[in-house]
């Protein structure tokens, strides 16, 4: 992909949403997830970056962006998106931390990223031109993709030290 | 025993898609798992991408279905539809890729392409594609590796490598127009090629075994 089409993606956020949850032990809480965060409703056109570390953290993600919003023909690449993890993207750096996102529109871009051992992101997509790229480093890590629709993309790297 | 065989137009038949083959399932230290299906409906020109890079991680695999249990009652990754798109790579022991590219008619063009490259000892990979116009490259390098490829439709295009002791290739093509490349080398190989159907070419030279003590399975007939 082309650093333009980065740009681009970039320039048409209208707003940037950043959130970071602490680091807390699992026993410290009585939730079995030591920080959820879920996110529902139309957050088209943001950039969205979440932040978690520690073990046991939960994000779920519902992005609604409607066909109709989105310029035609907005075609992201594929494989150059996994080094940079360009806009939204979701961070999850532990133990046993659960990232589950679902996208229904089109064009939306995104990038998840999780260190550590036994993660697991799961992501359900209906539209076109919606890009995913995933990048989990560590061991035991689980991806789970689903999507409906075409042109869209999905990449995902798996790398174990 | 040195064998070298080279078929330019067959018909014949084999064995099925070889998940029998699969060797037991073992304990590794990576382990990371994708489970995969991209469905683009009908009539959709272009389709859907997968990327996939399992890279420096022993027991990868990439699957369909969550559940557990033996492969053979899972289901593979996949992509419905036409036009796909698919690229995985695995490096280090045991990988295993099950993954399907199908079309809903197996006689129009559904022009899916993958490519996996499997390294790494007992490394295993299964692809198969319904449709027209498909492309189907699977590499597996390593010992005791297992690549097989199916596709069943017209004007497919199929090519298989294995490399290393005990490596063993499977390549069945059921259709007509379809081409096909089939490479094993290494000691005690095991090479299946079967094509059923009609006008069938080798343009990269057909099937190629280099073995010693290995096994070439050869069935071929007209319908």
């Amino acid at each position: 992909m082309r650093q333009t089409d980065f740009r681009r993606a970039i320039a048409q956020s209208l707003a940037s949403l950043v959130i970071a949850s602490a680091v807390l032990p699992v026993a410290a809480s009585a939730d079995p997830y030591a920080n959820t965060i879920v996110l529902h409703g139309d957050i088209s056109e943001d950039v969205l970056v979440i932040t978690q570390t520690g073990s046991a953290n939960r994000a779920t993600l519902r992005i609604d962006n409607p066909e109709a919003l989105v310029p035609a023909d907005t075609w992201f690449g594929g494989a150059p998106f996994m080094a940079g993890l360009a806009p939204g993207r979701i961070s999850q750096t532990g133990t046993a931390n659960d990232l589950f996102f679902r996208v229904t529109g089109a064009s939306n871009l995104f990038a998840a990223s999780q260190t550590g051992f036994g993660n697991r992101i799961s992501t359900t997509v209906h539209g076109t031109y919606n890009q995913a790229a995933i990048v989990q480093t560590g061991n035991h890590h689980t991806a789970v993709v689903n999507q409906t629709g075409s042109r869209n993309s999905v990449a995902i790297s798996q790398v174990s030290w | 025993m040195f064998i070298t065989r080279t078929v330019s137009k067959l018909t014949f038949m084999c064995t099925g898609f070889g998940f029998a083959a699969l060797a037991a399932s073992a304990s590794f230290a990576g382990e990371n798992k994708i489970y995969l299906l991209q469905n683009s409906g009908p009539n959709a020109v272009t389709g859907n991408t997968i990327m996939i890079d399992q890279g420096a991680a022993s027991g990868s695999l990439v699957v369909g279905s969550l559940d557990v249990g033996p492969l053979e009652s899972r289901l593979p990754a996949s992509q419905i539809g036409d036009g796909n798109r698919a690229e995985i790579t695995i490096a280090d022991t045991g990988g295993t890729v099950v993954f399907n590219q199908g079309s809903t008619d197996s006689f129009q063009p559904a022009n899916n392409a993958a490519t996996v490259n499997l390294n790494g000892f007992l490394g295993q990979a299964f692809l198969s594609q319904q449709g027209a116009e498909n492309v189907g490259a699977l590499s597996a390098i390593g010992s005791n590796v297992f690549a097989s490829l199916e596709q069943i439709g017209n004007r497919n295009e199929g090519s298989v490598s294995v490399t290393g002791a005990g490596a063993r290739g499977v390549l069945r093509q059921e259709g007509d127009d379809n081409n096909l490349g089939l490479t094993v080398t290494g000691a005690g190989t095991t090479a299946t090629y079967t094509q059923v159907g009609n006008n069938l070419t080798a343009p990269s030279g057909g099937a190629q075994v280099i073995s010693n003590g290995g096994t070439v399975s050869i069935t071929q007939y007209g319908r």
